[in-house]
């Protein structure tokens, strides 16, 4: 009796593993990006809010590339408000990027801010998918780098969202 | 630790998908030197339409550069349903000067970038994202002369 009920236990915590695995890694938009809703800031409020956070917290702004009003001079009327910044300028990234250059991708990091039927949203990348796949290159150092670099991202997004 | 973390991860990330190969698509340029890629490239991405926002040297030892590129209208088309591809914008493409001379040339492997999604595109999103691959391919092949 004893050895069947620890039996489902155990079935119960793999499957629930599993689950958590399934949901975590399974869904790749979950893997790949971080997303946060901001509350109670229009559009411009936010994006201006971004820039200055970013620069505070080391995360230097290279370009703000306004995306919406691009699409609107060409004609484009009835898309979202959207504009992508280009920022995590860091020191160091010239030997990071020449060794690994598919982190090309990661920095400069892309910060989407863009305004749909929910609210104002910002959207970064995650390093994981990256990093899961180039840390053998790398030294422990290179990977604290660029660890610590999303970290205050996200750090930097949540401040922004509240 | 952190390298141990990730190790562990990558085996579930294995798991929860579709096996993946390369995040990155990679080819090689051999026979033309550095500093004519760079130029080459620029005009042959300019020439699909895939317009160079920037030119970022990265650095002179070995030399590499960042090319960061827009097309406004394929942006258009992803973007206005899954607009959190706006963090892979613009696409960078970079070069890079190897030992041998030969440059490499690489930027994010589209069609595996497809497969990872394929349950979520649409087939107009797909067939966007397939297009800027052979655009980015076929400007390549024009700086390699075999297009």
């Amino acid at each position: 009796m004893r050895a069947l009920i620890a039996f489902l236990v155990g079935v119960i915590i793999a499957l629930s593993l599993f689950h958590f695995i399934r949901y975590y890694f399974g869904n790749p938009f979950r893997l790949m990006f971080y997303t946060v809703e901001v509350q109670n800031k229009g559009f411009d409020e936010t994006l201006k809010k971004l820039q200055e956070k970013l620069n505070a917290n080391g995360l230097k702004v290279i370009r703000v590339l306004p995306l919406s009003k691009a699409l609107e001079a060409r004609g484009v009327k009835d898309f979202m408000n959207y504009s992508i910044v280009l920022a995590c300028d860091i020191p160091g990234k010239e030997k990071l990027l020449s060794k690994v250059p598919s982190l090309t991708n990661l920095i400069p990091c892309s910060i989407a801010v863009y305004e749909d039927k929910e609210g104002v949203k910002l959207t970064a990348m995650k390093e994981i998918v990256f990093l899961a796949e180039e840390s053998k290159k790398m030294s422990e150092e290179e990977i604290k780098l660029v660890i610590d670099t999303y970290r205050t991202l996200r750090k930097t997004l949540d401040e922004v969202r509240q | 630790m952190k390298r141990l973390i990730l190790l562990l991860l990558f085996p579930l990330i294995l798991i929860a998908q579709e096996p993946q190969t390369k995040l990155l698509y990679v080819e090689k340029i051999e026979g033309i030197p550095f500093e004519d890629v760079k130029v080459l490239l620029k005009t042959a991405l300019d020439g699909k339409n895939m317009n160079v926002l920037e030119v970022i040297d990265i650095s002179q030892k070995p030399k590499m550069t960042v090319f960061y590129v827009c097309n406004l209208s394929y942006g258009e088309k992803i973007l206005r349903i899954f607009p959190q591809f706006g963090t892979l914008a613009p696409c960078r493409i970079y070069i890079l000067e190897k030992e041998d001379g030969s440059v490499e040339v690489g930027y994010i492997n589209i069609p595996n970038l497809v497969k990872g999604f394929k349950k979520y595109f649409t087939p107009e999103v797909v067939k966007v994202f397939l297009q800027a691959d052979k655009d980015i391919k076929e400007a390549i092949k024009e700086v390699k002369g075999e297009f």
